[in-house]
């Protein structure tokens, strides 16, 4: 790599590296850390499974901001005069500047997360043999570590093209420590995830996860990073590459496009006054010193989104109220209807799968957060059958109906037990009266071409009455087993 | 010795070719004697190397100097042309003042009166030594 | 040769929903032979560290062109390789030892010479294995000149790089520059706010108002083309409109009864015949120093002079 970054005898990696010398000793620290916590963080002492999942997101925490922490300072010539000095003034072309400082990137925290977690897994793997019980769990932290990756792969790219697009610090904070965090983070993973998603038609055939995501999404993003980076000026330094009329007109687009993924529920106002005041409070930090003058051009753009936003939403309110509500209710209560039905399947998914995006649903995002924080801490269970044959339509029905029995019983809800059924058998999440339940069902039906594999998982924290639920269900004639938690 | 007054009225690379012709008249450098190189004496005053260059090229095209490649700058045979820094000017004023109608003797006077002036001030230098 | 050709660099900013456009450089021509060292004058905010760093390569000009030996200078490496910019601000090489500057500079430059290096740090007594950001401010100026001039490149740019250093170790800086250009026939631009140190470190000036150049060109000419006059009227005082009807151009005026001082612009001859035309019972001319010449072309300009209200 160096050779082909190597220009007039100028060892542009070399001179990256040496430039930065505390940082990366600060960082491989950070990132053993990282991997100590997340070694940590699953496993047994004597004989009892431990589970902390606490320390798995400081691990992330660590290891992300130290990588953002990194790449902002590897990337100083965007926002400090000195740096830009200094590097601009050596004989090397702004392309060969951008690969050389993504190669150190690389090396300085990528590769350096790989190699450390790498170790520190073996030495457990080892520490396990020598054991001869299960002190950590090895699997998991694999998984857990590649989840890292992903997540550290993700903040450095979205830092790098912030930090080429604005180089103000102000900007690279919110972006990079807002959508670096776990919340925001998830947020894009989440939407990323659709996306690749709907391109490879996913039905449980290809296994997606966070790091396969990033590393899809990075080299795109990196690419139009460095298509910016090299357009930069010294005189863009500290500021904006383009007009502040274009990054008024992108955030405006960003603003709306989170507000048009929510749908349209109670919370819905709250969710567009938070964005709203967001948004003027990330301005102001922005564009402190000139925000007041530029007041008037500010508040004509929030009022278009606004509005864009108001006519969408209603639009859509309008277009689905009352059309599948009460109807899918009812067939999802009926356990006939969706036995006797030869198509039922395909249809009783189809019209769940669109209830389960209903306006009625809470928050898509803040619930998949919670799952998503919840399915690292509950644990997962596969339910097959005796002889550990995946159900068929019928045992599948006999399943529904022990859920139906054991809600009833427990006094859930009976207006909300469509609701758990999909949420159940489609993924949607939802909080019912603190009580939630998770399990996860693989099924199998129809044959050849109409064969349709499913795993739904629903994540649900039941607390102490999962052992009772899981007993029903073994009093069925299922089999249970706890599997390890992947994730859609 | 060669004094040079940055804001003075005089060119600097004139100042450094008066200098050196100043010490030739007064006997301080005879011919074939070594001059430092450009760039030497460029840091013993603190001063442009091109502008000690320009000072020697006039030196050397008025004859005053001669260099040989590898050795350095030497005084040449000049047979009095140093002089010729200061007389120049002299020449030129007399001029000036011959043709705005000063007479020769006028002109002469001047030239007794400060000649015995400068004596009077060796010898009082002298005495308080 | 460095070439600068009718380079403008603009700021552009927004106000209200105007678009502002505020020029540091305007239309800048002229050039840097080689071997020559030229001083960057100017008043203060007139682009002297914006040119330097346009010829630098760090700035792209919006229109016009910087070229080292015929070559454009804006993100191309093999232009760069031939022109270095020490920067006023140098905080980012404080991170380093003197020791690691060597091996940083080393990266970066083929022709970067170790020996020169040393040479130079010991010269100036610099410690070796100190951070950088612990020695004195003139300390760390001199590590970042001799950075510089340890890369051996064939046009060297220095921005303020004296500033900060007493008059001992001036001269000790000029000296290594005058070295290195005698020895490998380096160029080298220098900014300062040191009129008498530019005339005497330096053959050829570059003198810049608001962006825009006033004077360029050889220090010699350019001092020779400003003359101060002063007059003794006859039968009336001479008045600035008097001198300028002879022809003469005034930069500054002061007129006290009968006697008047003026600085205008010409060579002795050019002044010598428009005062000529004057009535004037005594007239006495004499050229200005560089201070002054920078001075009361500013003045001219308008630049310099304090309101007294008359």
């Amino acid at each position: 790599m160096e050779k082909s970054i190597r220009e007039n005898d100028v060892h542009p990696l070399r001179y990256e590296l040496q430039a930065h010398k505390t940082s990366t000793i600060l960082v491989l620290v950070a990132i053993a850390v990282a991997a100590f916590l997340n070694v940590g963080s699953r496993g047994a002492v004597n004989g009892d499974p431990t589970d902390t999942p606490v320390f798995y997101l400081f691990a992330i925490a660590i290891a992300v901001i130290s990588g953002i922490i990194l790449t902002r300072e590897t990337f100083a010539d965007t926002y400090q005069v000195t740096a830009r000095d200094a590097q601009y003034a050596i004989p090397v072309n702004a392309r060969t500047r951008y690969f050389a400082k993504l190669a150190s990137i690389l090396l300085r925290h990528i590769a350096a997360i790989i190699l450390v977690n790498a170790v520190f897994i073996g030495v457990c793997a080892v520490l396990n043999v020598c054991a001869g019980t299960e002190i950590v769990d090895i699997k998991y932290s694999v998984i857990q570590a590649s989840d890292i990756l992903g997540f550290c792969l993700g903040a450095d790219c979205l830092t790098v093209i912030t930090m080429a697009c604005t180089g103000t610090v102000a900007a690279q904070v919110i972006f990079g420590f807002g959508i670096g965090s776990v919340a925001g983070f998830y947020w894009i993973y989440a939407v990323a995830l659709e996306f690749v998603d709907s391109l490879f038609g996913f039905e449980g055939a290809f296994e997606c996860n966070g790091l396969i995501v990033w590393c899809v999404i990075a080299p795109l993003i990196l690419t139009i990073a460095g298509g910016v980076y090299i357009r930069r000026d010294g005189r863009h330094t500290g500021k904006f590459i383009a007009g502040r009329a274009a990054w008024e007109v992108l955030t405006a687009c960003v603003i709306l496009f989170m507000e048009l993924s929510f749908t349209l529920s109670e919370y819905t106002w709250l969710v567009m006054i938070s964005l709203l005041v967001g948004f003027f409070a990330v301005h102001y930090l922005l564009f402190r010193e000139k925000a007041r003058k530029e007041l008037p051009f500010a508040i004509a753009v929030y009022i278009t989104i606004t509005l864009l936003f108001l006519a969408f939403a209603l639009f859509r309110y309008a277009s689905t109220r009352g059309k599948f509500y009460s109807k899918d209710r009812n067939a999802l209560e009926s356990g006939e209807y969706w036995i006797d039905n030869e198509d039922w399947n395909n249809e009783w998914w189809r019209n769940a799968r669109r209830y389960a995006n209903e306006p009625d649903c809470e928050l898509m995002i803040g619930s998949r957060i919670l799952s998503w924080i919840d399915s690292r801490s509950s644990d997962e269970y596969h339910i097959t059958n005796a002889d550990g044959s995946l159900l068929n339509e019928e045992q599948y029905a006999k399943l529904v109906g022990v859920l139906r029995d054991f809600c009833e019983n427990n006094e859930i809800r009976k207006d909300s037990f469509g609701d758990v059924l999909a949420f159940i058998f489609c993924g949607a999440d939802s909080n019912y009266e603190g009580i939630e339940l998770g399990f996860q069902v693989t099924a199998s039906f129809g044959e050849g071409r109409n064969a349709h594999r499913e795993r739904c998982t629903g994540y649900i924290l039941y607390e102490d009455r999962v052992p009772d639920f899981l007993k029903k269900i073994e009093d069925a004639g299922f089999v249970v087993q706890r599997a390890i938690n992947t994730r859609r | 010795m060669i004094v040079i007054d940055v804001s003075g009225r005089i060119p600097i690379f004139e100042q450094i070719c008066r200098g050196i012709c100043g010490d030739i008249a007064k006997g301080i450098l005879k011919p074939h004697d070594r001059i430092p190189a450009a760039r030497v004496l460029a840091k013993e005053l603190g001063i442009n190397p091109n502008t000690v260059a320009k000072a020697y090229t006039e030196l050397e095209r008025d004859g005053i100097i001669y260099s040989r490649v590898g050795k350095g700058s030497f005084i040449a045979e000049h047979g009095n042309k140093a002089d010729r820094r200061f007389t120049g000017e002299f020449e030129q004023k007399t001029r000036e003042a011959m043709q705005a109608g000063v007479p020769k003797e006028a002109l002469a006077e001047i030239l007794e009166r400060v000649y015995a002036e400068t004596a009077q001030d060796k010898k009082g230098d002298e005495r308080n030594d | 040769m460095i070439e600068v050709n009718g380079v403008t660099v603009a700021y552009t900013s927004l106000r209200g929903l105007r678009v502002v456009q505020n020029k540091a450089l305007d239309d800048v021509t002229f050039s840097v032979p080689e071997g020559s060292v030229c001083g960057l004058l100017g008043t203060n905010g007139a682009g002297k560290s914006t040119l330097m760093r346009t010829m630098g390569g760090i700035f792209r000009p919006d229109s016009g062109s910087v070229s080292i030996d015929g070559r454009d200078v804006w993100d191309n490496a093999e232009a760069k390789n031939d022109i270095f910019y020490v920067g006023d601000e140098i905080s980012w090489y404080e991170r380093f030892t003197v020791e690691e500057l060597k091996a940083y500079g080393r990266n970066f430059r083929a022709s970067f010479s170790d020996e020169a290096f040393d040479r130079m740090i010991n010269a100036l007594e610099l410690p070796k294995n100190q951070k950088i950001s612990r020695l004195s401010k003139g300390m760390r100026r001199q590590a970042a000149t001799i950075l510089g001039v340890a890369c051996r490149t064939k046009y060297l740019l220095l921005d303020e790089s004296f500033d900060g250093l007493d008059p001992a170790m001036r001269r000790v800086v000029r000296e290594m520059l005058i070295d290195e250009m005698c020895d490998n026939g380096a160029s080298v631009v220098l900014s300062s706010h040191n009129v008498t140190e530019i005339s005497e470190a330096c053959d050829r000036m570059l003198l810049l108002h608001a962006g825009k150049v006033v004077e360029s060109g050889e220090i010699d000419e350019i001092r020779y083309k400003y003359r101060r006059v002063q007059l003794v009227g006859g039968e009336e005082n001479v008045t600035r409109e008097m001198l300028a009807k002879a022809g003469l151009t005034v930069l500054d005026f002061a007129g006290t009864g009968s006697i008047a001082q003026a600085i205008v612009s010409g060579t002795e001859e050019e002044v010598k015949a428009g005062i000529a035309k004057l009535p004037v019972s005594l007239a006495e001319t004499a050229p200005l120093s560089l201070e002054e010449v920078f001075i009361y072309v500013m003045r001219g300009k308008g630049y310099g002079k304090i309101n007294t209200g008359k």
